[in-house]
């Protein structure tokens, strides 16, 4: 799901230290050390970036994603004047798609709160990973496009695997993997991030491209600017109240 | 709005000559059928984006034999799983409403020509067909007035034995649509349901142990060139237990009210069990566990409730009643017996892996990971029940609004497609044209696309609605150019298929087309509105914002009282004609300071308020135009 890659996104930003002992803690640490610390990431209560993602030659739509801890979500997407929200309150994941004439908000399906439930724990998943039931291993060495990076593994309580790529000289991540079994079948999706910038002393990529392996369509998004700290009420990712 | 198609295979390189040529040779040919008799049509492609596929049917074998029946581009067939694919109804009617195998004899094909999702765009079609020869050649068996069938079910054991569900003509009252019988395998038909004038059959089914059980979804429908209505007191679900004879309305637990497009599927391993998704003011999928005497509301989330008269498909897994597939802007599976949805082929709201915009499935009856899918954007085969899927590049069915040619040798070939954007390629290569030749300029749908001619690289360009853009064909660097309203004008009206006009007279000059006309001077940087409203400006026939009848459509496609065709003369580019679409033909001499309505002076015009589509401007002189298309 789109949302879940700005989220993933925004969850390196927010991502906080492990108890560092192993060579795998060490990498976590430095990354997180590289995007400016722990103690910067946790003053961040909240944030909203805005950008635009490729939705087909020439045709470039506009987001701006929400978030405030704890586990809170909201994204907003434009096409041809047409505005579809998907948003997380904490809980449950909901959703307003204009786009094939429903009017009204609706829970997500279900293999898609499995997911925005995975991923919205704003720390990420290695941070307190045992607590969370994941297990972490450093599988080695590996080159993404000509760079030197460290390959984490990340298996959550649920079972979806996610591969981070580390950059080996920055630490920051430049690819990340994940499979999980839909009905039977393994998705593997894999995201690039690049153009790191620096927010308030936080390195944030502004490049994520997207797609699932096998399928020529991919989607890039980039980030334009980034807020953070914004006032943001709880009621903004609830669904709002169906009238019959 | 009847629209022919004209080829299966795309576009014609004739068409391009045609264009390039015809204004010099008006001058000394005379033009007929004779005119072009030498010339034959040529394939050029493509199918690298492939087109809309409104039904789609199979034999399960050793390879699949797949037919798939296009929107506008005939019915093809594929004997090899997939592979290749060849046409196989060219000397008929190009769009397909429904194709069905005969269950006891696959030779047996029947085919219901009219595509039943009745977009704005949609084709028409003449009755029902059939084949005793695999698809070699056809039988017309009447119902030609019928215009769209959506529908034909053949009995499992006899195959003499047909029912053609027909939604019939879009924009009129007619007696021909409902649920016809044939029991002497199409040589006379009995129409056993009728329902009113205005009320055709959208879906039908049969009862996999008992074929003498048959559902038809009865649908109240209209459209107007400015308004579609979906819905009424006379839609509804009928059922017959003695074999189309005597029919029951059902209606214990289903909503009440006007209802509209319904989608019917009997669980063929449990037929007790039934889907039907009921358009209504709230729409929703129902189910049945009683062969339809009573239906409990299972699910009313979007995965089964969008644009009914576009995605009405449920197809029920052949051997797991309590899984169930949804056509949509997505294709969307339950494997709950309708509680919830979820999308196949993950990729994301932007980028499923596949077309958007599901109209038919198809599913192996003993292997059900092998699904067959036909979207907007072609067909695709999946393995894995739906996980990931492979596109098929091999049918050259997109459905072109326009075409245009730039002045390269060989010259290219540009056009404007339905929800596959506009593309361009060559006329002709060295080796032939592959699909690898065309590229695409942009998303949406695509209607006109013109090069400009004293810079072959910039291309003007747009997509439904009027969003206009220039674009650097080699870099594809796009701008949009669109005009938009100043400080105390009104909103300005675009046609779905705005009209764009290139200057033969000015370097740089363009037009374009709302309620007024707009000039250009300087490639579209800005303009210069150059009349009044030009329409009747009828308020009745701009409520597209309320169009779509119990499901609000607004996409567009309504839009009314515009500009729909535009002309400047070659020769004096003062001299400009307008042609709208609910009936006007204006002309300026002044280069728009004046105009003038001459639509009352057009001999033979065959009514007010019908559309005048492609004046084009005699080059003898700047007096008059040629012809104009109403």
């Amino acid at each position: 799901m789109f949302a879940r890659r700005l989220l993933g996104l925004a969850l390196g930003v927010l991502a906080a230290s492990p108890v560092a002992a192993q060579s795998v803690d060490d990498l976590i640490a430095k990354n997180l050390e590289a995007k400016g610390g722990l103690t910067r990431m946790r003053a961040v209560k909240s944030l909203r970036m805005t950008g635009l993602i490729t939705i087909g030659p020439g045709m470039e739509a506009p987001v701006t994603l929400e978030i405030k801890r704890p586990n809170m979500m909201r994204l907003e997407f434009t096409i041809q004047g047409m505005t579809g929200t998907q948003a997380f309150d904490g809980k449950a994941g909901w959703m307003l798609m204009p786009f094939a004439g429903s009017a009204k908000p609706e829970p997500m399906p279900p293999d898609v709160q499995d997911v925005i439930a995975e991923q919205a724990d704003v720390d990420g998943p290695l941070v307190d990973y045992k607590d969370k039931g994941h297990t972490v291993e450093l599988v080695g060495k590996e080159a993404v496009e000509g760079t030197d990076t460290y390959k984490i593994k990340v298996t959550t309580k649920k079972g979806t695997v996610r591969h981070f790529y580390l950059d080996a000289e920055y630490f920051l991540e430049v690819k990340e993997e994940s499979r999980r079994t839909v009905r039977g079948t393994e998705i593997e999706t894999d995201t690039i991030y690049g153009d790191y910038k620096e927010v308030d002393g936080l390195m944030m990529a502004h490049s994520i491209d997207t797609g699932q392996k096998g399928a020529p369509q991919r989607q890039k998004i980039t980030i334009q600017k980034v807020e953070l700290n914004v006032d943001l009420d709880d009621a903004r990712f609830k669904m709002p109240e169906i009238k019959q | 709005m009847r629209r022919r198609s004209v080829s299966p295979v795309g576009v014609l390189a004739l068409v391009g000559s045609v264009a390039t040529t015809g204004l010099a040779a008006a001058q000394s040919a005379r033009i007929d059928a004779e005119t072009f008799g030498g010339l034959e049509a040529r394939a050029i492609g493509p199918a690298v984006m492939s087109g809309r596929v409104a039904a789609v049917e199979a034999v399960a074998g050793d390879r699949l034999t797949i037919y798939a029946g296009a929107a506008g581009g005939g019915l093809w067939k594929s004997v090899d799983g997939g592979l290749r694919f060849k046409p196989v109804f060219d000397r008929h009617t190009q769009s397909i409403g429904a194709v069905t195998v005969d269950p006891s004899t696959p030779q047996v094909v029947w085919v219901g020509t009219g595509e039943s999702w009745t977009r704005n765009s949609v084709s028409v079609g003449d009755g029902v067909y059939r084949s005793t020869d695999g698809g070699e050649t056809w039988t017309h068996l009447g119902l030609a007035a019928s215009e769209r069938i959506a529908r034909i079910a053949v009995h499992p054991k006899d195959g003499r034995i047909a029912y053609v569900c027909a939604v019939g003509p879009l924009f009129n009252d007619h007696p021909e649509r409902g649920v016809f019988r044939t029991r002497d395998a199409g040589k006379t038909w009995e129409k056993v349901l009728h329902v009113a004038d205005d009320t055709g059959c959208a879906d039908l089914a049969l009862d996999a142990e008992n074929p003498d059980i048959v559902y038809a979804a009865m649908w109240q429908v209209r459209r107007l060139p400015w308004f579609f209505t979906s819905g009424g007191p006379n839609s509804g679900l009928h059922k017959s237990v003695d074999g189309g004879s005597t029919w029951t309305k059902l209606a214990k637990g289903l909503p009440e009210g006007d209802l509209g497009r319904i989608a019917i599927a009997s669980a063929p391993s449990k037929p007790t069990i039934v889907y039907a998704t009921v358009e209504a003011r709230e729409t929703a999928l129902y189910r049945s566990e009683d062969r339809g005497a009573s239906w409990t509301r299972v699910n009313s989330s979007s995965a089964v409730t969008g644009r009914p008269f576009y995605f009405s498909r449920l197809v029920v897994d052949p051997g797991d009643p309590n899984r169930v597939y949804k056509g949509g802007l997505t294709i969307q599976v339950s494997d709950d017996g309708g509680r919830t949805f979820g999308p196949l082929g993950i990729g994301g709201i932007f980028g499923p892996s596949y077309h958007s915009d599901v109209h038919d499935v198809w599913i192996h009856p003993k292997d059900t990971d092998e699904i067959v899918i036909a979207t907007d954007g072609g067909l695709y085969l999946s393995h894995d029940r739906g996980s990931t899927f492979r596109f098929v590049g091999s049918l050259p069915i997109p459905q072109f609004y326009h075409v245009s040619v730039d002045m390269a040798w060989p010259y290219n070939v540009y056009g404007g497609l339905q929800d596959n954007s506009t593309w361009f390629g060559p006329s002709r290569r060295p080796g032939g044209i592959a699909n690898r030749h065309w590229q695409s300029l942009s998303g949406g749908d695509g209607f006109w696309a013109f090069v400009d001619p004293t810079d072959p690289d910039i291309v003007y360009n747009e997509y439904q609605g009027g969003n206009l853009f220039r674009i650097r064909r080699s870099t594809l660097e796009s701008k949009d150019i669109k005009p938009t309203p100043r400080d105390g004008e009104p909103k300005y009206r675009f046609n779905w298929n705005t009209p764009i006009h290139v200057s033969r007279s000015h370097r740089g000059r363009l037009y374009y087309g709302a309620q007024f006309l707009f000039r250009s001077d300087d490639q579209g940087e800005s303009w210069e509105r150059i009349s009044p409203d030009l329409t009747t400006n009828d308020p009745a026939k701009q409520k597209q914002d309320e169009s779509g009848g119990l499901t609000l459509d607004n996409s567009t496609a309504e839009n009314h009282c515009t500009i729909f065709s535009i002309a400047e003369s070659p020769r004096n580019g003062s001299v400009i004609w307008v042609g709208t679409d609910d009936g006007h033909v204006q002309v300026t001499r002044d280069g728009g300071r004046s105009w003038t309505n001459v639509s009352g002076a057009i001999p033979g015009r065959p009514a007010p308020g019908c559309r005048a589509s492609r004046p084009r401007i005699s080059t003898k002189g700047p007096r008059s135009p040629r012809s104009t298309d109403t």
